[in-house]
């Protein structure tokens, strides 16, 4: 089978400005395969720290009323190890993976953001390092890994250890939920021309989803970690009782992100071993549809799960059926991803080498934390399990089994496209089975112990209880789990530096990365792949390779007879090799539609990295000094970042001619670019939404709302409506200013834009004036106020996202005339000035009209 | 050579790109709302002290429209997958056509039951 579509001397000649810097401008490098491997390394390092956690926990309860650590120790070391494994390891790793693999698996040459990718990575590391650097001051975060309040709040956690768990859980948030931005992007507009939604590997699915629910799930709790750091450092009152605020607002937060977050891995780690089953099975997957109809369900039905988190908080009946109704439905698609992979081995000749044994062992676990998970979303039962062991061997069958499982197979079956060689298959045997068996005497033993009524989260317990002799076995179980693990990780060591070299494609697969040679090169593919078929490799006859390139186009793939469609072979004729690019492709069926400039190495994403971790250095210090320096290098490194990159588009646009097939950064709906920033609003728009809802979560709460603030309510609501009819009437010469730009390219906007910008301003300051001055109150006095602020804050926040724009835009038309294949920049803005203008007649219907109408 | 001077975005008629959309989403979409607005009407009405049978009505009724988009949602996939029958399953246009609109049904037979266990739970455990 001939794999490689790309010839020596193309490859040579991509290579050139494709390779990353050499020696330690390396770190510079934006290169997917270059972060992708970052994340990985940096992941597994944390996964080591996370599992020596966890042996050291197990030694403490290896024995009753045993002192090998304090109980403070214990807090913290299991805070410690579950945020680790959760935050750090199991989340990057797979985004990591995700990073080498998508742009592969689709056909891409990389990420369509790669310097945000590159941010990304370095927000995580230094999320990190921000956590364990608590070991150094003695602030070791000691209140679990979920940080329920009244403990992370400011009385039971009055010192800084909290702080350091806030900060840097958010920053490694904001790092996934920017990674998620670019798989959702690459995926739906970068995939090769041909690979329409019924041609797209499993993996690519799981990944699509994924990223959704990332966004959809994991922003709720970075509003919740804001708005709890908010009452730590500023004194509001979200999650005290006392003053009208809600401890369960947190658990609603916690779990909104929380359970989806179980499926965020388990997700693409499923995907992983359907690529798995079927290379080793060799035969497609069976089932395909109802494998992509089963990730689209477990993704929709994992984000209204979170409620059987909170069985025991005291809900309704009905309430409590609604959710274990929905808790038991998700047995059904993940059932059906079971079926599908037996099925697959069942119908094919399987090979049993480590990549199938790890998956194999992972069905056999997964099934059996299903089962208890089906237990446990049976409310009366989960009232007798809830916080006993009982829930510890449960997610730990499902974490464990359904996502390190997958890894460590995973790792055996990709390891040779990274790095060109093979890992040893009877090493990777004996470690699958290693690890098999110590993880079930591990926590096979722990159902035992939570229904004999032990209690997770207890440092000891006493003699005579009967879970003695189970938490031997658990204790030396763990031990025996670390050694599988460790094997593996030693094994991927000594194969990096002496394992056997890997052709283009050991294992016979059939997907795009097995067509290129190991490890992948610089550019993936020197000329784009035209994809004919679902498993590319396996479709042709021997000795043709059947993902072609692109000028090779055959017939069956001609345009649909839409007006000015274009095919792909002319797509790609016009693709210049002095800049780095890739293909922009329909969402639904991959046309080329553009060209996508992709942007060269360079250190700038590393300083908003930077400056978003001294934001949170100063949020732990209480330093305003700090903040504004994190503020300067934030704002700075942004500003910095918008201008390299505008200045490289413009040496780029003229590269493309006039008269191509494809343009370069198309605007509109079409061009990925426009996909990246509605990611970034809807982000935006979920991070409103989860704020307003605190609103109505806390007013339904109290009896009476506001619940202390005696005078000043409803707020002054004159001045805020004549600021929201001011952004309205912005809207009209920002769609002269379109509309003349879209008949005269050349014509002069820059005046027209200054009215929109001026109109906006008037009405933040009218907004302004009425938050600071003319309310009678601050934001501390309870729930109300606390709440009222940090919607008013919020908007502020986009407004002031929203200027800055139009600023831009301004002076890039004043400066240099918009170039009429750069309209994308105008478009983008529009956007986001509607989008601000959404969020300012919300805030006002939420702040002061619906208040007035209803006082 | 003359070009357009945009690239045709999708290649599908907006009509049949929504019928697509609707068949495809429409399910989870009516599940989620049943979920929010039943959780929420409970805990309103609750606070309010209108009674349990009232409670049960509304959120039965709340069910039962969202059992009605579903069968809107799955006959709309059926006629679209209707319509591509006798494509090659992993052709490039009509096979996307066919497997969005197979995931579609898939997804209501899914969904309804979900919505039917909502429904269940509505009519026959305490509301308040």
């Amino acid at each position: 089978m001939a794999t490689d579509v790309t010839t020596p001397r193309e490859r040579a000649a991509g290579s050139n400005i494709y390779e990353s810097p050499p020696r330690w401008r390396a770190l510079a490098s934006v290169s997917h395969k270059s972060v992708a491997k970052r994340f990985v390394v940096t992941g597994f390092v944390f996964f080591v720290l996370g599992g020596i956690e966890a042996l050291l926990l197990r030694v403490q309860l290896m024995q009753p009323e045993f002192d090998f650590l304090s109980a403070d120790q214990y807090n913290q070391i299991f805070t410690l190890h579950g945020s680790t494994m959760m935050f750090l390891f199991a989340v990057p790793v797979i985004e990591g993976m995700a990073n080498y693999l998508i742009p592969l698996q689709i056909g891409a040459r990389d990420l369509p953001f790669p310097r945000f990718n590159a941010f990304n990575y370095w927000a995580y590391l230094l999320a990190g390092t921000l956590i364990y650097s608590s070991i150094l001051f003695d602030a070791v975060p000691d209140a679990g890994w979920f940080a329920y309040t009244p403990l992370s709040g400011p009385v039971y956690s009055s010192g800084i250890r909290m702080d350091f768990w806030l900060t840097g859980v958010t920053l490694a948030e904001i790092s996934a939920i920017g990674a998620a931005v670019e798989f959702i992007a690459s995926i739906l507009k970068t995939r090769a021309p041909g690979m329409s939604l019924n041609r797209m590997p499993i993996l690519a699915w799981s990944m699509l989803v994924t990223s959704v629910m990332l966004v959809m799930a994991f922003t709720p709790l970075v509003v919740g970690s804001l708005l709890l750091e908010s009452d730590r450092l500023f004194g509001t009152t979200f999650f005290d009782d006392e003053l009208g605020g809600s401890q369960l607002l947190w658990q609603h937060f916690f779990w909104i992100f929380g359970h989806p977050e179980v499926y965020v891995m388990f997700l693409p780690a499923a995907g992983m071993v359907s690529h798995i089953v079927q290379t080793f099975s060799g035969r497609p997957l069976v089932g395909y549809t109802f494998v992509v109809a089963a990730i689209l369900a477990v993704g929709f039905l994992s984000m209204g799960l979170w409620v059987h988190h909170m069985f025991t908080v005291g809900l309704s009946d009905a309430a409590i059926g609604f959710f274990s109704a929905a808790s038991l439905t998700i047995a059904i698609p993940n059932g059906i991803q079971v079926f599908a992979w037996v099925a697959t081995l069942w119908s094919g000749r399987p090979r049993f080498q480590a990549p199938l044994l790890f998956s194999i062992a992972f069905m056999l676990i997964f099934v059996i934390g299903g089962i208890t998970g089906v237990m446990v979303a049976v409310a009366p039962f989960d009232w007798q399990a809830h916080d006993t062991y009982f829930l510890v061997a449960h997610f730990h069958y499902v974490l464990i089994g359904g996502v390190v499982f997958p890894l460590m197979g995973a790792v055996y079956y990709w390891f040779p496209k990274v790095t060109g060689r093979m890992m040893s298959d009877r090493v990777g045997m004996v470690s699958c089975a290693l690890a098999f068996v110590g993880f079930n005497v591990t926590f096979f033993p722990m159902h035992w112990t939570g229904l004999l009524g032990m209690p997770r989260r207890v440092y000891t317990y006493l003699e005579g209880t009967g879970w003695e002799g189970l938490n031997l076995w658990s204790s030396l179980g763990a031990f025996v789990l670390a050694t599988g693990f460790a094997l593996t990780l030693l094994n991927a060591i000594a194969s990096y530096r002496n394992g056997e070299p890997a052709g283009a494609n050991p294992w016979g697969a059939d997907t795009l990365e097995w067509s290129i040679p190991s490890p992948a090169p610089a550019e993936n593919f020197a000329r784009q792949p035209v994809v004919t078929s679902r498993h590319p490799l396996w479709t042709l006859p021997e000795g043709e390779p059947a993902a072609r390139p692109v000028d090779a186009q055959a017939e069956e793939e001609s345009p649909s007879g839409v007006a000015g469609d274009v095919d792909a072979s002319e797509a790609v004729a016009v693709v210049p090799a002095r800049w780095r690019n890739t293909l922009g492709t329909g969402l639904l069926d991959a046309r080329p539609l553009e060209v996508v400039h992709l942007s060269r190495p360079t250190f700038v994403p590393i300083v908003p990295a930077v400056g978003l971790a001294v934001l949170g250095i100063a949020a732990i210090t209480k330093s305003l000094l700090v903040a504004l320096v994190g503020l300067v290098l934030l704002l700075g490194g942004v500003v910095a970042w918008v201008v390299v990159n505008e200045r490289e588009r413009s040496e780029a646009v003229e590269d493309v001619p006039e008269a191509a097939p494809v343009r370069l950064n198309v605007s509109g709906p079409g061009g990925v670019g426009w996909w990246g920033l509605v990611l970034s609003l809807l982000i935006l728009g979920v991070v409103l939404s989860s704020v307003v809802f605190s609103y109505y979560y806390l007013s339904f709460q109290n009896e009476s709302w506001p619940p202390l603030l005696q005078d000043g309510y409803p707020p002054p609501v004159l001045l805020p409506t004549v600021a929201v009819v001011l952004v309205l009437l912005s809207l009209v010469p920002l769609h002269l200013a379109r509309r003349r730009s879209r008949e005269d390219p050349s014509a002069d906007i820059g005046g027209t834009v200054a009215i929109a910008l001026l109109l906006g301003f008037l009405a933040v300051l009218l907004d302004l004036l009425t938050w600071t001055v003319l309310v009678d109150f601050g934001p501390r006095t309870d729930a109300y106020t606390s709440a009222f602020f940090a919607v008013a804050v919020s908007v502020l926040a986009v407004a002031v996202l929203a200027l800055a724009g139009v600023v831009l835009l301004a002076v890039a038309t004043r400066v240099r005339r918009l170039h009429p294949r750069r309209d994308y920049l105008l478009r983008n803005f529009l956007s986001l000035w509607y989008f601000f203008v959404i969020v300012s007649v919300v805030a006002y219907l939420v702040l002061h009209l619906i208040p007035e109408v209803t006082s | 050579m003359s070009r357009p001077a945009h690239p045709p975005q999708l290649t599908e008629r907006p009509a049949r790109l929504t019928a697509e959309l609707f068949g495809l989403l429409g399910p989870p979409s009516a599940w989620m709302a049943t979920l929010l607005v039943s959780y929420v009407t409970t805990d309103l009405m609750c606070d309010a002290e209108v009674g349990d049978t009232p409670t049960r009505i509304v959120l039965a009724a709340v069910s039962v429209l969202a059992l009605a988009v579903v069968v809107g949602s799955a006959m709309t996939a059926a006629s679209v997958r209707r319509r591509e029958t006798g494509e090659d399953p992993v052709a490039p246009v009509g096979g996307r056509r066919k497997l969005l609109a197979t995931v579609g049904l898939l997804l209501s037979w899914v969904f309804g039951l979900a919505i039917v266990m909502t429904l269940l739970s509505a009519l026959f455990a305490e509301p308040c």
